[in-house]
């Protein structure tokens, strides 16, 4: 254990279920927080500006996400160029800022789109 | 922003680098990475087992509680593990930490999304910052302390006193600061009142809190002990009910699971103290032996 750690820290750690976590993530960084929430015209009602749905299905039309071969059904969706193996530490960190900054760009896309 | 560290980062006083990091994107251009600007540490190995688990856990612990001993604006943290293609997302508050089960990216998208997104785009307020300390225009650090009922004053924190470097238990943080109390003749700000901030993770469960038994003790005339201003239960956003504001509480996050265990999860709640006078540091004595002078001086006269 690391010496900055209480011995006790493992006795107080809990570890969710998938679905539990599934939940959790729900709750904790709902859609409305992420995206905010937009005023459509008429002005009658406040929606959210993006659902997480949404940006994924952005995502596989813009080929960061999804089969290689998109005709091979029975092949699994993968994130594509996503670092494997040994990869270095820096190779992760500009993957996910890249997928930080597509999201970034598709969420104002629609913002401008809705105004 | 993301970004990779390969020497240790200032701020701490141990040499330590995380894997990955993320910060605010002004911070990551501007200058070298510091554990007070760090919003989320990351532990990358590369592949899931029942080690790598046992040890990203571990480390992550570690550079957790260094990361909430450099800021202290902060009461809690979320983690990123990435176990090869599995994520896991661990928060760690004062009762205790959380993780979600290793969750597969490619398996599983939009939860990875949620993730990343989530931990990049959230308010701070949902990922362990308190919303009560904040940076002035004057650009200094300020707190909002409850003031006279309902009403909340701010004042100007002037010098952190004491940070708990423990990850788990109370979480004490003291500040030095100054409080401007308008007068009610002129409402006009009057000199400032140096005070002490006291913020510590207490055991709502217990008969007396600190500010019970002081406020006690200073009823009925009993001399050196510090004089109690106020004591409050700070407030902060629910973290899924929008514009609701609740004490704060490490058991808030369990209130958003279906079934909750709270038997590994220590029930505490975040305390406020307001107290004076604000005393001269130990450090400020010219020499060993004027301490001893004064510490004999303190012990004849009280006792």
């Amino acid at each position: 254990m690391d010496t900055l750690v209480n011995n006790n820290t493992c006795d107080l750690h809990w570890m969710l279920s998938l679905s539990e976590s599934k939940r959790l993530l729900s709750a904790l960084f709902p859609d409305y927080a992420l995206f905010g929430l937009v005023e459509l015209p008429p002005a009658t009602s406040l929606q959210i500006a993006r659902t997480m749905n949404q940006v994924l299905e952005a995502l596989q039309n813009n080929g960061h996400y999804g089969r290689v071969l998109e005709m091979e059904l029975n092949q699994d969706k993968t994130w594509q160029k996503a670092p494997s193996g040994n990869y270095k530490e820096s190779e992760m960190a500009k993957y996910l800022n890249k997928i930080l900054e597509v999201v970034d760009s598709i969420s104002a896309e629609e913002f401008k789109t809705q105004q | 922003m993301a970004d990779g560290a390969t020497i240790p980062l200032k701020g701490s006083a141990a040499n330590r680098k995380p894997d990955l990091v993320l910060v605010p994107p002004d911070v990551a251009k501007s200058k070298q990475l510091d554990w007070r600007d760090i919003s989320i540490v990351r532990v990358i190995k590369a592949q899931k087992s029942t080690n790598t688990m046992k040890q990203s856990y571990t480390e992550v612990a570690g550079k957790t509680a260094l990361l909430l001993y450099a800021q202290d604006g902060r009461h809690s943290a979320p983690c990123l593990r990435i176990l090869g293609h599995n994520i896991v997302l661990t928060f760690f508050d004062r009762g205790g930490s959380l993780s979600t089960a290793p969750i597969d990216i490619h398996k599983y998208p939009e939860e990875f999304l949620r993730i990343l997104v989530g931990l990049s785009r959230a308010p701070p307020g949902r990922i362990g910052f308190d919303e009560t300390v904040f940076w002035g225009k004057d650009g200094r650090k300020h707190l909002l302390v409850a003031w006279k009922g309902n009403s909340e004053a701010e004042v100007i924190l002037n010098q952190l006193i004491f940070i708990s470097d423990a990850l788990h238990g109370r979480g004490t943080t003291v500040w030095a600061v100054s409080m401007y109390v308008p007068s009610p003749e002129s409402c006009q700000p009057t000199l400032p009142r140096e005070i002490v901030v006291k913020d510590s993770w207490i055991n709502p469960l217990r008969k007396f809190t600190e500010g019970g038994i002081l406020a006690k003790l200073n009823e009925v005339g009993v001399e050196g002990v510090p004089r109690l201003i106020h004591e409050q239960q700070v407030q902060g956003p629910h973290p899924s009910i929008p514009n609701f504001n609740v004490n704060q509480s490490t058991h808030i996050i369990l209130t958003l699971l279906s079934q909750v265990n709270t038997h590994n999860y220590h029930i505490r709640v975040l305390s406020r103290l307001l107290t004076e006078p604000l005393g001269q540091e130990i450090m400020n004595f010219s020499s060993l032996a004027e301490l001893l002078v004064a510490f004999i001086d303190y012990v004849l006269s009280e006792f």
